[in-house]
């Protein structure tokens, strides 16, 4: 449960020292993107923040967001961010369940109604009343709505709560939508991924504990500190791209020389994320340092968005049919315009009268 | 609509109407104009007549002397335009790979940034085009709202497309959105502008050197 | 020298003018930057091996270490895993965690005199 105690009074209770306290905002500073200048003054709003409470509502979805959270860099980081904050409702993560773990919620929302951060992963199904996915016999939308009327922000993680996601795909059988499609009235923000870098979700928690208030946002609502830059941008198989090399196939020399993955349907260039430079699994590498192309799943749609391994510049959808009918109707109809021309040729040759000089000189005899 | 999905659309249902308009749309048109027939001369051909079309075809992009002379800038930045502009789409490496996904033709690429130093200076004589269209009182009489229209068809892909390569100006996803868009316009476009000469040249040279041929003038 | 490894020598350098003239540094956060494979190395070689290095034991271990360059040092902070959570190079005559916190060295102060009461006590007791 929340209480009135301060983050940096309750670090210390743990045994954690000003040093310790220190090297913490440090990370949290690398985390945030923000300049080691700010190291001080970030130390300094830690150690007064008040521990904000969290709830946070699992929709349609996989756990694999969640999944990417808690076997992050632990114990430390996370673990320190986790304890931060006061996790009033998870109910994957909780110990309480059923009943219990509802009333928790509950008391949670209207304990800290207006104060509480909401965090959502998993799409929103609102097909039939929204009857494709219940909690406690309580539909998905009617607890979104509930629960967003006391958030003071709300953090949508995960490509399904940000964007649709794989719910969403075609030909999206529950009508699955995110977060933002529902709620109009509140701060949200886009931690977007399958699944997000758990960096990036702390990150985002760390700068709300830290400023109180949200991120710099890009136009999808994606904090612009960890999406503000494409994959391509600053992948390290750049230079590769800009010179023309490319590997064809996954084994091929190019692939062996570590060329660019474009023509293996590489997504970096319109993926905004930070896998680049933040990497995966404790700053280990990230997909296409291990030879595999991105696919764009912190971008909307992304799963409608053709093969996966079909280059960007290619179209999404196969073309042979349509040109096919084109053709057939550009025949048709330039057959239909031929006879329609020989036609026009046949009547004025049939109409053709040979014309003498005598006849013409008549002829303009008889106008005079 | 966002980005993402402005760009899903063209990479898909965008280019498919494009694909059936600008197929159905050559089609009709060559059928037309090879439906129109030409009134069989009787005369007897000269001597070596026979490839006189084909030769021509090739020979009528070389440039008349006299005319180079007379009209210099034209010929030269025609030049540059017609080749820089055929190098940046055949040549670019996400351009080839969208010939291999429809075709399953493929070609090796030049390196990027020669086509990007190649398309720059498309633009520019595509630019110094329309200034001298509009400078010299000739060429402004004789233009119409067709030649405008097609140098703007022609000049919004070359753009897009520069500016999407280095990221300038919009968003990569939306400005290469807008690339794919200004080029399925043009393909819209192309049978029913004057663009429709990127066809229609081949058979008016044969045609005429086929004439000439059978008069036997010199080519 | 390749990639990305040249143009942060030259901010280090920039960062090292500013030292010299005003006291003040600034730091080159690493983890987050596109390095590419062997521009650390490259780094790590041009900067050198200096004369200090330190470990400090809080949330894990931390390994400071100024570089042959006099004001530019090399912090490696890890977690008690051992993973690295962050690496930065940091352009300081003395980087501040090092320095004791001033709370630190008052609460030090108290728990002295905290001690020496009970010493003392313990000797009228006899
Ligand atoms: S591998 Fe992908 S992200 Fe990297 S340079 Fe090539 S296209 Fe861009
Ligand atoms: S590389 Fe691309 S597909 Fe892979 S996790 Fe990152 S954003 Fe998602």
């Amino acid at each position: 449960m929340s209480d009135e105690q301060s983050l940096g009074a309750l670090l210390r209770e743990q045994g954690i020292s000003r040093r310790g306290f220190l090297k913490f905002c440090g990370a949290m500073a690398s985390l945030m993107a923000l300049p080691g200048s700010m190291v001080p003054a970030i130390a300094a709003a830690l150690d007064k923040a008040l521990r904000p409470s969290v709830i946070w509502l699992s929709f349609q979805e996989c756990t694999g967001c969640t999944e990417s959270l808690t076997r992050s860099h632990s114990p430390t980081l996370e673990g320190l961010i986790l304890n931060a904050i006061s996790l009033d409702y998870h109910h994957t993560l909780q110990a309480a369940s059923g009943e219990a773990a509802e009333a928790a919620r509950e008391a949670a929302m209207k304990q800290f109604f207006g104060k509480y951060l909401l965090i959502v992963d998993g799409s929103i199904p609102t097909k039939d009343g929204g009857v494709y996915s219940t909690i406690a016999g309580v539909s998905n939308l009617d607890m979104l709505h509930e629960a967003a009327k006391g958030a003071a922000a709300i953090v949508a993680v995960g490509t399904c709560a940000a964007f649709g996601g794989l719910p969403h795909a075609n030909p999206n059988p529950t009508g699955a939508v995110a977060v933002s499609d529902i709620i109009r009235d509140k701060p949200i923000i886009n931690v977007s991924g399958c699944p997000p870098i758990p960096v990036v979700i702390t990150g985002v928690l760390a700068h709300y504990l830290t400023f109180g208030t949200l991120p710099e946002l890009d136009d999808l609502g994606r904090p612009k500190a960890f999406y503000g830059e494409s994959i391509h941008d600053r992948c390290y198989r750049r230079p590769f791209y800009d010179q023309g090399k490319f590997a064809k196939t996954f084994d091929d020399e190019g692939a062996r020389n570590g060329w660019c993955l474009f023509e293996l349907g590489c997504k970096g260039p319109t993926t905004f994320n930070a896998c680049a430079t933040t990497k995966w699994n404790q700053g280990t590498s990230f997909p296409i340092e291990s030879g595999h192309g991105c696919l764009g799943c912190s971008e909307p749609n992304f799963w409608d968005a053709g093969s996966f391994y079909h280059a960007l510049s290619t179209p999404i959808t196969p073309v042979g049919r349509a040109a096919a009918v084109a053709a057939a109707a550009g025949i048709v109809g330039g057959a239909a315009i031929a006879m329609h021309n020989r036609h026009v040729k046949a009547a004025a040759r049939s109409g053709h009268q040979t014309v003498t000089v005598n006849d013409l000189e008549q002829a303009s005899g008889e106008t005079k | 609509m966002n980005d993402m999905a402005l760009l899903l659309w063209a990479r898909g249902p965008g280019l498919q109407i494009a694909l059936v308009v600008f197929i159905a749309g050559m089609l009709l048109k060559l059928f037309e104009i090879f439906s129109l027939g030409r009134k069989k001369d009787l005369s007897t051909p000269r001597p070596g007549k026979a490839w006189s079309g084909l030769k021509t075809i090739f020979s009528r992009s070389l440039p008349d002397k006299t005319l180079l002379k007379r009209s210099f800038p034209t010929y030269l930045m025609g030049y540059t335009f017609h080749i820089g502009f055929f190098i940046a789409l055949l040549f670019l490496a996400p351009h080839i790979e969208l010939f291999r996904n429809t075709t399953g033709l493929g070609w090796p690429a030049l390196p990027g940034a020669l086509v990007d130093g190649i398309s720059l200076l498309t633009i520019v004589a595509l630019l110094l085009m329309l200034g001298y269209r509009l400078y010299h009182p000739v060429k402004r009489f004789l233009s119409t709202f067709d030649d405008y229209a097609s140098w703007a068809l022609t000049m919004a892909p070359l753009l897009s497309g520069y500016l999407a390569f280095h990221h300038l100006l919009l968003p990569y996803t939306q400005m290469l959105a807008l690339h794919i868009l200004s080029v399925e316009l043009l393909l819209v476009c192309m049978p029913f502008t004057k663009l429709f000469h990127t066809v229609s040249l081949f058979i008016s040279r044969w045609y005429n050197g086929d004439a000439l041929g059978h008069k036997g003038a010199r080519l | 020298m390749s990639g990305n490894a040249a143009p942060l020598l030259h901010e280090i350098a920039a960062l090292l003018d500013r030292l010299a003239l005003t006291g003040e540094g600034g730091s080159v956060q690493l983890n987050g930057l596109p390095l590419q494979p062997g521009d650390y190395e490259a780094l790590q070689e041009a900067l050198g091996e200096g004369e200090v290095s330190a470990e400090i034991q809080a949330l894990g271990p931390s390994l400071i270490r100024e570089t042959a360059l006099h004001g530019v040092w090399w912090a490696t902070h890890r977690n008690a895993l051992q993973e690295v959570v962050a690496e930065s190079i940091e352009v300081t005559r003395c980087p501040a965690l090092l320095q004791t916190p001033a709370e630190d060295v008052a609460e030090a102060a108290r728990i002295l005199r905290e001690r020496l009461s009970v010493a003392t006590k313990g000797e009228h007791d006899v």
